[in-house]
């Protein structure tokens, strides 16, 4: 069965985009579409159905759209270097996109979002259905956007033709006045700048192209032969000069060889922007993690150190230098401790990448033991391996030292609890038995020396008692907390249990 | 190497320029006929720079001359280069098939 043509393959790994666009693409007459949902799927359908257009996502995973353009241009893919693709994407929005869609020799790339329209146009021009207009230019602009400054219409003509023809996007100027309007309306990367305006002259447009866009290369392009004046040019800033009378191919070849400079400077432009970027988040997180109270360090799978902070550099006493590199776990464990790293890595692969300890025992360069409040998290590289770990860990001594105080502290409360309660009960058996030996003494006629010293002795002893109770009494208070009996604190009482 | 399709439009191109020829020797004329160099060197120069880019070598030649010669303030020279333009331009026409006021 012979299959209706033209056939076009859309491949997108956003379902909801592959539909929408296979939807539109249908809904405009074109009756054989194919769908594929990942640039594997996309390259087996080109394979079996040959196409005749595809329309191709940037960003899918494992092979992306600039792969699949790639691979289907390949020797490894005979007869499908002439099929066409379309690059669309929403991610990628710069020159450096655009460059990598022009060296994977894509048909067209087109950012999203775009109108139906657009891509309609260009599946059209894909497809040879149309020839290109003067209005498609900037659908096609895979040379980038050229200005050519030129009192001759016969010069201007003779260059947009076939600069146009060559896939420039192309805009004209003949006096400076315009071409000032061009070059602030529009992204020019290129401009071909005649040397003789009549409302100015070319040196001083070069100057001021230069000053307002720095990143676009402007060729100067003169009938003068003087080589002093050609020397100035390019003192002044002027990429190339190209001298009229010319040859197309010349004028072809300069233009080529100036997108490739201003690509060039602008990819080298963007790397710097990232680099400087990363440089300012790296310098930042630094200083986030070397001002950390906490000991902050990274370990890969074998345990051995790769990143150490200032503050573990505080809390152990072991240095970056000295520790860097070697196994972290024959550093800061003590000799007991039975967990190592790889150890570590096991549990943090079961827990789903991070395991905290409310207190494990570290030793210190001096040698000293004491318990840490851990934090471990898994180091995870972009391709799902995991590589190392991370490690937060505070001193948790001074904790420690608080808790004890709250412990001794409800100690105290309840011991004074006791003591009002003991004071209550006993003062009354006191004022009894104090009462009573009172009363006897009064009362006992005859009561010999010896007894009458006896009671003397039990009222002595119930009113020491009494003191007593009235001082722990007095020490319940809670304000009072340093009251001390005899040089005896309540801490010390609390303490002796 | 030569790209053949900057070529095929160069040639489409031709015509046009040379019916473009008729005017810009009609506005050298009256400019020689006033001695007004500056326009004079002008037109010569722009002669100059497309003749030879569209194809017609022996245009940029005469186009040299002229901006010389009105360089030099040597309007009989002008008066003679125009006369060689004129002919060359004819010839051309004729050339292409293309009648001079078409």
């Amino acid at each position: 069965m012979t299959e209706d043509r033209p056939l076009l393959l859309v491949a997108n790994d956003d379902r909801a985009m592959l539909d929408l666009t296979t939807a539109q693409i249908r809904e405009r007459g074109f009756r054989s579409v194919l769908a594929a949902g990942d640039g594997e799927e996309t390259i087996e359908l080109t394979r079996l159905r040959r196409p005749d257009l595809v329309i191709s996502d940037v960003s899918m995973p494992r092979v992306d759209g600039f792969q699949i353009c790639r691979i289907l241009k390949s020797p490894l893919f005979p007869g499908s270097e002439n099929i066409p693709v379309i690059l669309t994407s929403a991610t990628y929005r710069d020159v450096i996109a655009e460059q990598v869609a022009r060296n994977s020799r894509a048909f067209a790339y087109l950012q999203q979002p775009h109108e139906p329209e657009t891509l309609f146009r260009l599946i059209d021009l894909a497809l040879g259905q149309s020839e290109p207009e003067v209005g498609d230019r900037h659908l096609l602009r895979y040379l980038g956007t050229i200005l050519i400054v030129d009192d001759d219409p016969d010069i201007v003509a003779l260059l947009e033709h076939t600069l146009t023809a060559e896939g420039w996007s192309v805009l004209t100027a003949s006096s400076v006045a315009e071409a000032r309007l061009r070059v602030e309306d529009f992204p020019v990367q290129l401009v071909l700048l005649d040397y003789t305006i009549p409302d100015g002259n070319g040196l001083e447009l070069l100057c001021w192209i230069k000053r307002q866009r720095p990143e676009a290369v402007v060729i100067m392009v003169t009938a003068n032969s003087n080589e002093d004046v050609l020397i100035d040019l390019i003192k002044n800033g002027a990429d190339d000069y190209i001298r009229k009378p010319f040859d197309p191919d010349d004028v072809s070849l300069a233009c080529r060889n100036a997108l490739n400079k201003y690509n060039f400077l602008r990819i080298h432009e963007q790397f710097q922007e990232k680099i400087e970027k990363l440089r300012s988040v790296t310098d930042y997180l630094d200083l986030v993690i070397n001002l950390s109270q906490e000991a902050i360090f990274s370990c890969d799978l074998f345990g051995r150190v790769k990143i150490w902070n200032k503050g573990a550099e505080r809390m152990y006493g072991f240095s970056a230098e000295e520790i860097i590199g070697n196994v972290v776990d024959d550093y800061l464990d003590p000799p007991d401790f039975k967990r190592k790293s790889p150890d570590v890595m096991k549990i943090l692969k079961q827990r789903g990448g991070s395991l905290i300890e409310t207190e494990i025992m570290r030793r210190k360069k001096s040698g000293e033991i004491f318990p840490v409040y851990a934090t471990y998290s898994a180091i995870v590289s972009t391709e799902g391996e995991y590589i190392g770990f991370s490690v937060i860990e505070r001193d948790v001594t001074p904790v420690r030292a608080l808790e004890t105080e709250r412990i001794r502290s409800a100690r105290l409360r309840a011991i004074t609890q006791t003591a009002v309660t003991a004071n209550d009960q006993i003062n009354t058996p006191l004022g009894v038995i104090l009462g009573y030996s009172q009363l006897l003494q009064k009362t006992i006629p005859g009561l010999s020396p010896e007894h009458a010293a006896a009671l003397e002795i039990i009222q002595q002893q119930v009113l020491k008692i009494k003191g007593i109770m009235n001082k722990l009494k007095l020490m319940s208070d809670p304000i009072v907390k340093n009251y001390s009996i005899e040089g005896v604190t309540m801490l010390d009482l609390t303490q002796s249990r | 190497m030569p790209n053949p399709k900057l070529h095929m439009v160069v040639d489409e191109l031709k015509g046009s320029y040379l019916k473009s020829l008729t005017g810009k020797l009609a506005a050298l004329t009256e400019a020689a006929a006033i001695r007004n160099y500056d326009s004079i060197i002008l037109h010569g120069h722009q002669l100059k720079g497309s003749g030879k880019s569209y194809g017609f070598a022996e245009v940029s030649s005469l186009g040299a001359q002229i901006e010389d010669a009105g360089q030099c303030r040597q309007g009989f020279i002008v008066d003679a280069l125009i006369i060689e333009l004129d002919k060359l331009v004819r010839r051309l026409l004729q050339d292409f098939s293309m009648p001079e006021n078409s």
